[in-house]
């Protein structure tokens, strides 16, 4: 970023004498100008310093600002972990130029609840409070809002409470918004985000433009409540988001019991734009695997895919016969 | 239609058309309800005639009733050509009882309606003041407050609701005025009638009329718990105006909602116009709410879809139901309780908007089957029940355990799909869902969930039994995973139908 720094912003600024009191000034002056502009790009300080101002209306515990995907690998590529008060664009990858599979989406939408679950653990252990993983089904969690269009909800099904437990998001605590247009979804994510009443909203649409993307991304900044947005994996990337996720499915990582079984899902996640670091996003993807039972991703080990190649020779009986139906 | 033509509303009746109705014209020249119609034209040939339509008559005067909820909440039809309004601590509104009567008779002469009205402490006394007691000069007449004996005194007893018979019993005895049955003993009143029952239904329809005995009456509307009204002398137009007035009544209303310690869950907003039309708009809330700025988030919405018309003369809120505000614990030592707020607003918000049935949660249902085990109900619903229960938050647990691997998605319909699988319980190589072929690369299964046993006990020989499914988790060579079934087995199962197979999830 260019900024120039105008003689008429501060007599003090422009004062070229030596003196050791003014350069102090001018320090202070740059620092405070700097400071104004974090605040105007709505990045929080550097590291380590406080992320809310101490006047802000949040409650104290609602200052996590930020949560991690649990695996140092990527989590090294965000400067600050995903930011709570920003908008995260996670796409899938398409299987056709035009056209996108229900399993495109699905790895899409499978990587945004996982982080869902992530952003829910890393608020309740901020909390320090009554165990994090064991919140899932207790009914006293924060609340989650799901979002979307009437028309993706009859293409994949609605959401089973069952399949939520199993991805680790507590049923119970789930609101499901359907709406009749594209266009209301994005109104109602807007709605929720300003509600301070959720630790995450999960928005699935075809396609955010510009202008609705920035009113998600300035209503996730007022509340510090983060919305994940999964769109269509062949649509414009929106803008005005903090980072853009692409995410592909892999072969799920062996069973630990049965070779022909799938084992924990893997993703093939690249970073295609991270607003606070930009650098980032031009590396390549890597492979993370996500873990049941440590509620985190991390990188999927290579290595550990040897077993899985003995598959076929598990002298398991050829079934007696094939048909097809 | 020329007011000065003598016209009247004919019915065909038992002997040939006979006249309902007729209007000023034809009332003065003689020609009454009842006379056939053949013999007034023989008297007045000019008689113009149109048929009765008492079923628009009655919608016309539903409508007349809605438009008088302006002058009280409690309001409905009264026979056929009857309206009662209830206006116990509604006059002060409009200056007095006075005023209210020249308000409302004024309006409903300017809509071209001939009118009577009769205000009194009872029903019965306003009825006989009504039909009865008015002035030829005057289209209402007034008892003052406790003295309703003096002013129905003079009236002829036909304006007690009594059947004909009994009116033409009372004549004979030489009963004429309401008046003269006050002072003759009630036993001996009794006494007078041969049987008991017509005595009884004189001495109940008196003591109607002077307030000795309460007469229920069913208002159009389910009374609102509480209401609050505001009347404009000059008419509003402007949608800030009526917004800032609506601001004063959620206030007004939220005050006395608190004094109550009560909280509305459905509100109605409404309007009436200066010509005689009226609109309303509605909110629920999901938690009993007092809160006049949530109130207006509510309302305010809905604003821009009022059409103002002519101008809204008289603004009314009504909490149409309410329910008490208990003291909600947030949880023992819950760190949640701080965070976050109740999101209970936002539902409320989103349902005004959405509709109620776009919000919703899932709950546990009582069965094992997949998509009967769990069921979306409005969360408007869900979260209004949860929190009058008193147990802080506690929703109950679900059935299932929490590491059972299920797909996130099922399919609202299980969809059949094309699947070459080894017999007889082998899991599918390869299947084609949505016209496309995919390859299995890895599955898991079978999980076999069988069918309700209870709902097969009582099924007839030709009906179809539920059938057993065995679930298979199956993931592509792209990565992508299915739940899938067989739905049937192949050996070991009555009726021989071939199994078929479906995809009734979707792994995210």
């Amino acid at each position: 970023m260019r900024f120039l720094l105008d003689s008429r912003v501060s007599p003090a600024v422009s004062g070229l004498s030596p003196d050791p009191g003014k350069d102090a000034v001018k320090d202070s002056v740059i620092e405070s100008l700097r400071s104004r502009i974090l605040h105007i790009e709505r990045h929080a300080p550097r590291r380590g310093a406080s992320a809310v101002p101490e006047n802000s209306p949040l409650p104290r515990s609602r200052r996590r600002l930020r949560w991690e995907l649990g695996c140092p690998a990527c989590d090294d590529l965000l400067p600050r972990g995903l930011e709570a008060n920003s908008l995260h664009e996670i796409k899938g990858v398409p299987s056709a130029i035009h056209g996108a599979s229900a399993a495109d989406w699905m790895a899409g939408i499978g990587f945004a609840a996982r982080l869902a679950v992530r952003r829910i653990d890393t608020f309740a252990a901020g909390e320090e409070a009554h165990a994090s993983s064991s919140m899932a089904g207790s009914g006293i969690g924060p609340w989650v809002l799901w979002c979307w269009p009437r028309q993706l909800a009859g293409e994949f099904g609605s959401p089973s409470a069952a399949g939520l437990a199993s991805l680790g998001l507590d049923p119970s605590r789930l609101i499901i918004v359907e709406t009749a247009r594209a266009g209301d979804a994005l109104n109602a994510i807007e709605e929720s985000l300003r509600a301070q009443s959720l630790a995450v909203v999960i928005g699935i649409v075809e396609e955010a433009e510009l202008t609705p993307a920035r009113r998600l991304s300035l209503a996730a900044g007022e509340t510090a409540t983060p919305c994940l947005l999964v769109t269509h994996p062949a649509s414009e990337p929106a803008g005005a988001t903090a980072t853009r996720w692409r995410v592909q499915r892999g072969g799920s990582a062996p069973h630990t019991f049965d070779p022909r079984a799938p084992g924990a899902p893997r993703f093939s996640i690249a970073l295609e734009r991270c607003r606070a670091r930009p650098e980032s996003a031009a590396r390549s993807p890597m492979l993370l695997e996500w873990s049941d039972e440590t509620r985190r991703f991390d990188l999927a080990s290579i290595v550990a895919d040897i077993p899985a190649q003995a598959r076929g020779a598990d002298g398991r009986a050829v079934p007696a016969a094939v048909r097809a139906y | 239609m020329p007011s000065q033509q003598p016209f009247a509303l004919i019915e065909s009746g038992a002997h040939g058309l006979a006249i309902v109705a007729v209007n000023e014209t034809a009332a003065r020249l003689g020609i009454e309800a009842g006379t056939s119609l053949a013999d007034a034209r023989a008297a007045h040939p000019d008689l113009l005639s149109r048929p009765a339509e008492p079923e628009k008559d009655r919608i016309a005067l539903l409508k007349l009733a809605r438009w008088a909820g302006r002058y009280g909440p409690n309001r409905h039809i009264d026979g056929n050509d009857g309206l009662w309004i209830d206006v116990s601590g509604v006059a002060h509104l409009f200056g007095g009882e006075e005023n209210l009567l020249n308000d409302m008779t004024q309006h409903l002469l300017s809509f071209g309606v001939a009118v009577q009205a009769g205000l009194a402490d009872t029903l019965g006394a306003a009825h006989a003041l009504a039909r009865f007691g008015c002035p030829p000069d005057a289209a209402w007449s007034m008892a003052p407050v406790s003295e309703t004996h003096a002013a129905i005194g003079f009236l002829p007893v036909e304006a007690l609701r009594l059947d004909a018979s009994r009116i033409l019993l009372l004549k004979r005895l030489g009963l004429r005025h309401i008046g003269q049955l006050y002072d003759i003993p009630r036993d001996s009143l009794a006494r007078r009638f041969r049987s008991s029952d017509v005595a009884a239904a004189v001495l109940v329809r008196l003591d109607q009329a002077l307030g000795a005995m309460e007469e229920p009456r069913r208002p159009m509307l389910p009374p609102p718990v509480l209401s609050v009204a505001r009347a404009f002398a000059e008419p509003l137009i402007s949608s800030e105006a009526l917004e800032a007035f609506t601001n004063e009544l959620a206030n007004e209303l939220a005050a006395a909602l608190a004094a109550k310690d009560l909280g509305v869950r459905v509100l109605r907003l409404t309007f009436y116009r200066a010509d005689g039309t009226s609109g309303t708009i509605a909110a629920a809330m999901s938690t009993p709410c007092h809160d006049a700025r949530h109130m207006m988030a509510l309302l305010s919405e809905k604003f821009s879809s009022i059409d103002a018309g002519f101008g809204v003369d008289i603004l009314r809120l009504d909490a149409v139901r309410a329910g008490k505000r208990g003291a909600n614990q947030k949880g023992f030592g819950s760190p949640q309780g701080a965070a976050f707020r109740d999101p209970s607003e936002l539902v409320d918000r989103l349902v005004n908007r959405l509709g109620r049935d776009a919000i919703t949660v899932l709950r546990p249902n009582g069965s094992h089957i997949p998509e009967r085990a769990e069921i979306r109900l409005p969360a408007l619903d869900v979260l209004a029940a949860e929190t009058s229960s008193r147990v802080a938050s506690y929703t109950p647990p679900w059935p299932y355990p929490k590491r059972l691997l299920r797909p996130a998605f099922m399919l609202s319909r299980p969809e059949p799909i094309q699947v070459t699988a080894g017999v007889p319980d082998g899991p599918p190589a390869s299947f084609i869902w949505r016209r496309v072929e995919r390859r299995v690369a890895r599955a898991e299964g079978p999980e076999r969930i069988a069918p309700e046993w209870w709902r097969t006990l009582y099924l007839d020989e030709d009906q179809k039994r539920p059938r057993t499914r065995d679930y298979y988790r199956i993931e592509d060579q792209q990565g992508a995973m299915y739940w899938v079934f067989r739905h049937g087995l192949y050996e070991g199962e009555e009726g021989s139908e071939r199994p078929s197979w479906f995809l009734h999830g979707l792994f995210a």
